[in-house]
Order: C-alpha cells, then structure tokens, then sequence
C-alpha cells in the first residue's frame, strides 16, 4: 500500500486545471466520489464484521482446523528389585484407532489391515455396525511400535482414512509369576491396580504432557506453538526384595506345593540387621503378564491378606513372656504329666505324655501344657501387652494394599481356656509376614523393627520388646528343634546353627477344627549364633501320609536357607571339622 | 528536497530488505523445526528400543534362566560342605 503511494506522485496527475474550456462534471464526480465513498465504507463494514463482531468465531474455526493440542506422552516408573534388577517396566506400544465415519464404506477393502493385525474382518463389520456413528473406535490397543508403522503403511498404500495412532504404555514383568503377588498388576490404562503398583501407583505414574501445535491439511504437526504441559515420568521404586532369593524362594514353595498337592502356601525372608523382606512368595501364583485367566484365588499375596492361627509356633513368644514378666526362670522344670490339662470344662492335651520337661524340651518336643501352664501363670493383660508388643493384632506397617491386621482379643474378654490356647496358637490369627516379623524380633537379640517391602538405605532405629537374654536362650533352646530328637531335623543345614519352630495347626474347617486339613508352618533363622535372616514357611493343607511341619515346611526351610546364606556369602557358625579353613595371612597381597 | 529523497529510497530499501528477512527467518524456522521433528523422532525411536533391550536383558538374565545354563552348558554344580574353604580375617 504504501509503495503505491509513493509511486503517485511521480506519475503523472489528473488534470485539474480549472480553465472555463473544460466541462466541469460536477455532478458526475460527486456520484463516482460517492460510489466509492460507499464501496469503501462497505468495505470497512465488512472488516469490522470479521474483525469485531465475529472475531472469535473465525478465529476459532481456523484455529480448529490447524491448531490440535497433542498429548506428550511420559512413562511410567519402573519397579526394581534391591539391586536395581528390573521388576515392572513400561514399554511403548501403539494403540490403533478409527474413525468410524472415515473408514471406507467397502469394508472388503479392510481385509489386508485386519490380517496384518490378526483381527477378524467379520468382527470388525460388527463393531462397526454398532460403532458406525461414533468419531472414534479402537481397532487393536497395545500394538507392537514394529507393526504399527507397517498398518500406518498399508493403510497409506491402500489409501484407507480414518485411521489413527496413540502412543501407549504396556507394562511387563520380566519376573513373570515368581514376584507377582508383591509387585501386583496395572490395567491397560497403566493404572496400578494390585500390590506395589497399587500402594505407589501416586509415585509410579507417568503424568503425560500436553502441547498445542498447528497442523497442515495432511496433519503432520508444522509448528509448536506452546507448550501446555510439560510431561513427567514417573518415579522409580526399588523394592526390599533380592530377585535371585525371590526366584529361589518362589522355585523350592512351587516344588513343596505340587509334591503334597497343597492348597497354597506362603513364605517369608527377612533380613533381621534391617527389617526389609528379601524375598515374598505364595503358592498358587499367576503370570502377571497375562492376567486375564489368572484365578481370584491364585492373585492373593496370602502372606499378608491371609490369616492363620499360629499353633505351635506361637510357643517361643509364651516361653518369652514367662521368663520376660518374671513367672519362670530358665532352668525351671514343669510338670507336664500325662499330658492332659483340665482348665474348667475344656482339656489341654500333648500327642505324648512328656512328664516333668524343661524349657528346651517343651520348645523340642512342643508340649502344649507345658505352654499352657506357662501362660496361666501370667496375668492376662501382661500377657496380652507382650503379644501386642511383638506386632500381633497390627498391620505391620508395610503399605500394602489390604494388609490384615490379624486378631488379637482385648484381654478383658478372654477366658481362661482361652488364655491357655494362646499359649500354643489358637484363638488368634495372624498373618505369615506378622509371625515372621515377630520372630525376627527373637533373632534381634530382642529389638523390633518394623518390616518393609521397600529398600532401606538408611539403618532404622528399633525397638526393644524382649529381654537380650531372653532372645539369647530362646535361640538356644529353639536350637534344639532342628537337633536330631527335634520336630524338624530337616530344616537343619550344614555349617549353620538353626533355630526354629514347628507349627502343626489344625485348620477351622465350617467353624470346627478338623482333625484331617492342617498348616504346616516351619520358622527358622540362621546363622542361630549371630542371625541375620527369618525365614518363614508356611503350607496350606498338604494332602498325603505326611502332614507334619517337620516333613513338609522344613526341608523346604532348610534349602533356601541354604542357598540364601549362599548368596549372602555368610560364614558358616558351625564349620564342618574336616572342611579347610584358610587365614587371612596366607591370603595377604590377594585380598588388598 | 534532495535529502528526503535519500532517506525516502533507504528506508523503501530497508523495507525490501527487512521483508526479505523475514521470508529468509521463516524458512530457516520451518527447516530447523523440521529437524527438531525429526530428531524426536529418533529420540523416541531410541527410547522404545532402550526400554525393549531392557526387558530382554532383564528377561535373558533371570535366576531360572542362568541357573539351567550354568548346569547344562557349563556343567557347574553347588560345592559340597567339606569343599567350601571359609576365609578367615
């Protein structure tokens, strides 16, 4: 504009001269000048139209065509073991979406985009047909990237709109169904859903960004205009748990649980110097990355959310509480009889008559009215207290997603019967991760610390429940169960000393205990000089001749225990005499 | 009058010239924001790839998976008590 008039006055200019010889038109000047006039102002209405009035709605429709906000997607964290070995990891994959009023109307002309992607033309002409008014419609979610840049291909060969892609996020578990129960499970919209994923689905999730860009009519992105969100992955969490002690765990459970056709089983690995589980399995497990035919039953973490009552492996913690609250001493003998116990109407009964025993021998030979007689010598809100102490009747505290707490009565409504089945584990419950953690406490030298199911960098302060000589006996005297003449010679291992517990518990079968299904739970730690790991066992209902803690739960105990000690590279307490031992000195300039 | 001339034809100039920028910064962001693209592309293409090498490490180096190789490929075996020598300090 301005170079045109500029350009004016150089030219040449209309005559204007006002010499009487010229007609002066007057009139038809005023006419053009009006028309003009009039076609200008026409055409500043007209700007003001668009420029004023209807400014927003113009603008809104360009922007709606070339302005699109895209979603920038972010990943969600990974899962990790104590190590760093991953555990759940997030891996790109393409969903593959229509739009259904865009796709061809011939849909034989589908047929090469729904072999490639393995769907069944006849069932997409029925999706479609229900889907036929919608603007958007999943063809495959979770698509291999590979495969999806082949079907973007196809489909731009074979000229067939309406086809689109989303970036997504699958999650796979390498591990597979050795740590299933822990780690858990996402849905398909990478929400946590199950164990860990659910409890740190918060720090876990991916917060995907958002930018707005401007596309051209064949909608590749041409600019960036701003960015709306910035994306954020998600967070990384390292779990407490060892994936070789997990795998060695899950493999010797798995192997229990099939030879007795069992209905489950449970185990539990603690490190006692810190409190974190290293390894968690039950038995049934599930493939965590196929889900969908997995049973409810089979996706229970039973160490946390299943109750049992603890049976015999209950009586360390009654030895404790009589010699912690001052009722017996440890070298007291009790006279266990014929082994039977009348408390009022109800009777206590031994498998043997033991006679007078004493502590070694009623943990040894488990005597239940030597565990008894100890409990009803304690007054019940002292016995109760040193039982809450040990963490029964709480949820451990581990964040875990439906955790049971167990039960623990008030000690004002127990009676006295009740007060002695304690002693030996029935009339409460725990849970196998709570009796595990309250042993721990034992291999402790009497300190608690609280379990967890994630990585702990930093020592944690505990918290003393037991006496140090108290823990220092019961060792010694649970040392006893896996000596030959013990309940489980199986669970002992060469080179180790190895404190344990048998519990043989008859199962409440519809409000009854029954004589035929039982838990057979076996809970040890090694080294028993100085522990450091509490190993917990538990079987649910072995079928077959043998039932017996001592022959199901404890063999298993003694070889992950074995390979856990292995691992750890523990030296041995109790060094086999013929085995060569070599000093340092000999080794100086090799080690340094 | 001849001085205003001057200033008139260079500032027509400036203007020839500074459009002629504009044009030139235009194409030079079209190109380099063809290059960004192109470089997140392959900055995504590199992360599927870096995320699926980590799932087959991970899955190639499972305990069950190592333990059957070194049993069978390099016949390896757990030593017996009396063949473990402990190292004392």
């Amino acid at each position: 504009m301005r170079k045109k008039a500029k350009s004016h006055p150089g030219g040449p200019k209309p005559s204007l001269d006002r010499s009487s010889s010229t007609p002066r038109y007057r009139a038809r000047r005023w006419v053009v000048l009006g028309l003009f006039a009039l076609a200008g102002l026409g055409l500043v209405a007209r700007a003001i139209e668009h420029q004023v009035v209807e400014r927003d709605f113009l603008r809104g429709e360009g922007d709606r065509r070339a302005i699109r906000s895209v979603e920038m997607p972010a990943h969600r964290g990974v899962i990790t073991d104590r190590r760093g070995e991953k555990l759940a990891v997030s891996a790109p994959v393409v969903s593959i979406s229509a739009d259904p009023r865009e796709l061809p109307r011939d849909t034989a002309k589908l047929l090469p985009l729904t072999q490639l992607l393995g769907l069944d033309l006849e069932d997409l002409r029925r999706r479609l047909a229900r889907n036929g008014h919608r603007a958007f419609m999943y063809l495959k979610r979770g698509v291999d990237p590979a495969l999806a840049s082949q079907v973007g291909e196809l489909a731009r060969s074979e000229e067939i709109d309406g086809i689109d892609f989303q970036r997504e996020y699958h999650r796979f578990y390498p591990s597979g169904e050795v740590a299933a129960h822990l780690v858990g499970l996402t849905n398909i919209d990478d929400e946590g859903i199950e164990g860990m994923e659910l409890a740190f689905d918060e720090r876990l999730r991916a917060h995907p960004g958002k930018k707005r860009v401007i596309r051209d009519g064949r909608r590749r992105v041409v600019d960036d205009i701003e960015l709306i969100e910035a994306p954020r992955d998600g967070q990384d969490v390292a779990l407490s748990i060892d994936r070789r002690l997990q795998f060695i765990a899950y493999r010797e459970l798995k192997k229990a649980v099939d030879h007795y056709h069992a209905r489950g089983g449970s185990l539990v690995l603690l490190d006692v110097r810190s409190g974190e589980v290293l390894a968690l399995v039950n038995q049934p497990s599930y493939n965590p990355n196929n889900p969908r035919g997995a049973r409810r039953s089979a996706m229970r973490n039973r160490a946390l959310t299943d109750v049992l009552e603890p049976g015999s492996t209950m009586k360390p913690f009654t030895v404790a509480a009589a010699l912690d609250l001052g009722a017996t001493r440890p070298d007291a003998i009790i006279d266990t009889g014929s082994g039977v116990l009348r408390v009022g109407r109800d009777r206590v009964t031994d498998h043997h008559p033991l006679g007078r025993i004493d502590l070694a021998t009623l943990l040894a030979k488990s005597s239940n009215v030597g565990a008894a007689k100890l409990a009803l010598a304690l007054d019940r809100e002292a016995f109760h207290d040193y039982l809450a102490a040990l963490g029964f009747g709480h949820t451990t505290g581990v964040d875990y997603p439906g955790e049971v707490r167990g039960r623990l009565a008030p000690a004002r409504v127990w009676r006295r019967f009740e007060q002695a089945t304690m002693a030996y584990g029935y009339g409460l419950s725990v849970t196998p991760l709570q009796l595990a953690s309250a042993y721990a406490v034992i291999a402790a030298d009497g300190v608690r610390r609280a379990p967890s199911l994630l990585r702990r960098d930093a020592p944690v302060e505990g918290k003393r429940v037991m006496k140090e000589e108290t823990a220092r006996l019961l060792r010694r005297l649970m040392e006893g169960v896996t000596r030959p003449g013990g309940t489980a010679p199986a669970a002992a291992i060469p080179g180790f000393h190895v404190a344990g517990k048998t519990g043989t518990a008859r199962k409440l079968v519809d409000g009854r205990y029954s004589s035929r299904h039982f838990r057979s739970t076996f809970v040890g730690m090694a080294p028993a000089t100085r522990p450091r790991y509490v190993l917990l066992v538990m079987i649910d209902d072995p079928k077959g001749r043998k039932y017996y803690a001592g022959d199901v739960a404890a063999p298993v105990f003694s070889r992950v225990m074995a390979e856990t000690l292995r691992l750890m590279n523990i030296a041995p307490d109790r060094p086999d005499p013929s085995a060569p031992t070599l000093r340092l000195a000999a080794l100086d300039g090799v080690t340094k | 009058m001849e001085g205003r001339a001057i200033v008139t034809a260079l500032l027509a100039l400036a203007v020839i010239a500074s459009a002629l920028a504009v044009v030139y910064v235009k194409y030079q962001g079209r190109r380099l924001f063809a290059q960004v693209e192109q470089q997140r592309r392959e900055q995504d293409a590199l992360d599927v790839e870096w995320r699926n090498l980590q799932l087959e490490r991970s899955t190639l180096t499972t305990s069950a998976r190592v333990e059957g190789l070194a049993r069978k490929a390099m016949h390896m075996r757990r030593p017996k008590a009396n063949e473990i020598i402990v190292v004392r300090p």
